[in-house]
């Protein structure tokens, strides 16, 4: 079609200059709003909605010991998941992604810092009182050069993933011999710390008495394997399109698909997976909004013809 | 408020009459994975929609008068 | 055209008479409110518009009780969990309701005769929305809202977003759940709602004039299918 046609067209199709009838736009709204009131009513008496009970510091601590001391030592050495991400958090950069000469992670900057060693793990220990022994690991530890630092947290992650390793839910921390320095003195503390939770307040007040803020706790959560194990279990993992999903066996965000689908793809697995994916998507909300001006794509409804199902009693009416 | 205030109580839990709160059955094919439900919600879309555009309208003769 | 509402000694350059005459102009009453539509709406795929709409309608009512009694509440109380139950089936029937109205839309290349910003804004609200329905997951402080905050900050921190808008802090989302995004939801639907009450609903391909078109022509590629 001519650019000449397509303006004569749209000027032909602006006003309706054919038959009428009668009808009531507020009738048909009210039959509307009452239809779909009771289609909710009835979906909230058959199935209801899911709530499934948050995870804590402490449950996590308490389910998971020896996950909670191996990712605490980790957050003290930076090596963490959170530790080592880079901004909006630290200048790190273990999850930094670009694409081609696009660096928003970079130059949107440090906005909400966080130092791992610190804000999870000595912060917390020096809010402990009545432990003598426990504060004085913690000054060892914070005394001692960054090369010694390293090499106790090195050890004691070795030490951590050994067959013999263990913690209990009553917070006692089992390893192999080795040059640990004050980590396990600590490292039980936190553990005992975070098992009578403890650690959930501390890690959420420590800026202010009023707290809407649960990044570090969620951080240092997410961190360990707890809320990945759940996650697995209720099929909410990005490799089982869990984005797409709600816990249980309800109807989840069936609008994301494109989202994940993405995700799936190997050529777009890897480190700039999300920024690339937010790209993509983004041009294809933009391409949905043009559509009016995309030529070919504004054009399938008139090579596939469903209109003429839509409208088949107008055409039959005026053939 | 009053009003939610005046209602009989109600047991802490109002217990739906299917409970959905186990995990999802997945249905798998090739790399696709989807739930169960999210499964049934598409199909349902499909259908409502091909319904609303064959399911013949009532009232549909133009009853003339133009505008 | 206008029909003169405003009496002749009224400043012609009062700004609140300019608007309003050329609000009326846009929308009479007649067509802000109609009694009666085109003969060609006739078709079960035209209600999913007003299904959506009430669809939103049920969304905002329902949390608005939630709001009401604050975020805690529906993890402890029947009645607050039979609220939250209402508030996620609406948002599912929302979305389903409105991609169905956007396939049919699509399919009849609503957009024609002047109409893309009814498109657009369509094509918006649905885009906002999604955020909308984010930040409701990320506010629920449950194991759900842990996983999707935990998750998807990681696409938002990628493109640089996290920086101004942290799923982690539970203050903020619920702030964007509860105000913001709502707004901007209602905001732009409103707008949509006008512009299709303005423009009335786009008519039918016009398939008489296509076979006149192509035959006068003499050939090219009938497009519409229609035999010559």
């Amino acid at each position: 079609m001519s650019r000449r046609e397509r303006l004569a067209e749209e000027e032909r199709y602006r006003e309706w200059k054919g038959p009428y009838r009668s009808y009531d736009i507020v009738k048909e709204a009210s039959i509307a709003l009452g239809a779909v009131l009771a289609l909710v009513l009835l979906l909230t008496i058959l199935f209801s909605s899911p709530d499934e009970k948050p995870s804590t510091v402490k449950s996590w601590a308490s389910s998971m010991p020896l996950d909670f001391v191996t990712t605490a030592t980790t957050e003290l050495d930076g090596s963490s998941g959170t530790g080592s991400y880079g901004p909006p958090y630290n200048d790190a950069n273990g999850s930094v992604q670009h694409a081609w000469f696009l660096h928003p992670q970079r130059w949107l900057g440090i906005s909400h810092p966080i130092n791992t060693a610190q804000d999870f793990v000595l912060a917390p220990l020096r809010a402990i009182t009545g432990q003598p022994a426990l504060q004085a690991a913690v000054t060892a530890y914070e005394d001692a050069p960054s090369s010694q630092q390293s090499a106790w947290t090195t050890a004691y992650e070795k030490g951590l993933a050994g067959k013999s390793a263990n913690a209990t839910a009553s917070g006692t921390i089992s390893v192999a011999q080795g040059n640990y320095g004050p980590l396990p003195t600590m490292m039980t503390g936190l553990l005992r710390f975070a098992q009578s939770g403890g650690l959930d307040g501390a890690l959420l007040t420590s800026k202010q008495f009023y707290q809407t803020d649960y990044t570090k706790p969620l951080m240092f959560m997410a961190d360990g394997g707890l809320l990945a194990a759940r996650a697995q279990t209720d099929h909410l993992l990005g490799d089982q399109w869990g984005m797409m999903n709600e816990t249980g066996s309800y109807p989840g965000q069936v609008w994301l698909w494109l989202y994940t689908f993405w995700y799936q793809i190997t050529p777009l697995q890897g480190q700039n997976a999300d920024l690339l994916v937010m790209l993509i998507m983004g041009a294809l909300s933009l391409g949905l909004i043009l559509i009016p001006f995309i030529p070919g794509v504004r054009d399938v409804p008139r090579w596939i013809p469903i209109y003429k199902l839509i409208w088949r009693e107008h055409y039959k009416a005026t053939a | 408020m009053v009003a939610i205030r005046w209602l009989p109580t109600v047991p802490t839990m109002l217990a739906a009459i299917f409970d959905l709160n186990h995990p999802a059955h997945v249905i798998h094919w090739h790399f696709l994975q989807l739930s169960a439900a999210n499964l049934v919600v598409i199909i349902l879309m499909l259908v409502v929609f091909a319904a609303a555009v064959l399911a013949p309208f009532p009232g549909h003769a133009a009853r003339g008068g133009s505008q | 055209m206008t029909t003169s509402t405003s009496s002749p000694t009224s400043d012609e350059r009062s700004w609140t008479a300019a608007v309003r005459s050329r609000a009326v102009e846009a929308l009479p009453p007649e067509k802000l409110l109609p009694d009666k539509q085109p003969a060609y709406v006739a078709s079960w795929i035209y209600v999913f518009g007003v299904l959506s709409l009430s669809s939103l309608v049920v969304i905002i009512a329902s949390g608005s009780i939630l709001a009401l009694k604050g975020p805690g509440w529906w993890h402890f109380t029947g009645i607050g969990h039979f609220f939250n139950s209402m508030h996620l089936w609406a948002v599912e029937l929302f979305f389903f309701f409105m991609v169905i109205h956007l396939w049919g839309k699509y399919w009849m290349a609503a957009w024609r005769g002047g109409r893309a910003r009814v498109w657009i804004t369509g094509a918006v609200t649905f885009l906002i929305a999604i955020p909308c329905a984010l930040t409701g997951y990320v506010s629920q402080q449950n194991f759900d809202a842990q996983w999707i905050s935990t998750q998807a900050k990681d696409a938002m921190n990628a493109a640089g977003i996290g920086s101004f808008f942290n799923l982690l802090n539970f203050g903020q989302m619920y702030s964007y759940h509860v105000l913001l995004l709502p707004a901007a939801v209602v905001g732009v639907v409103v707008a949509h709602i006008l512009l299709v009450r303005r423009h009335g609903v786009v008519p039918p391909f016009d398939l008489q004039r296509r076979r006149e078109l192509l035959g006068a022509n003499g050939g090219g590629p009938a497009d519409d299918g229609a035999p010559r």
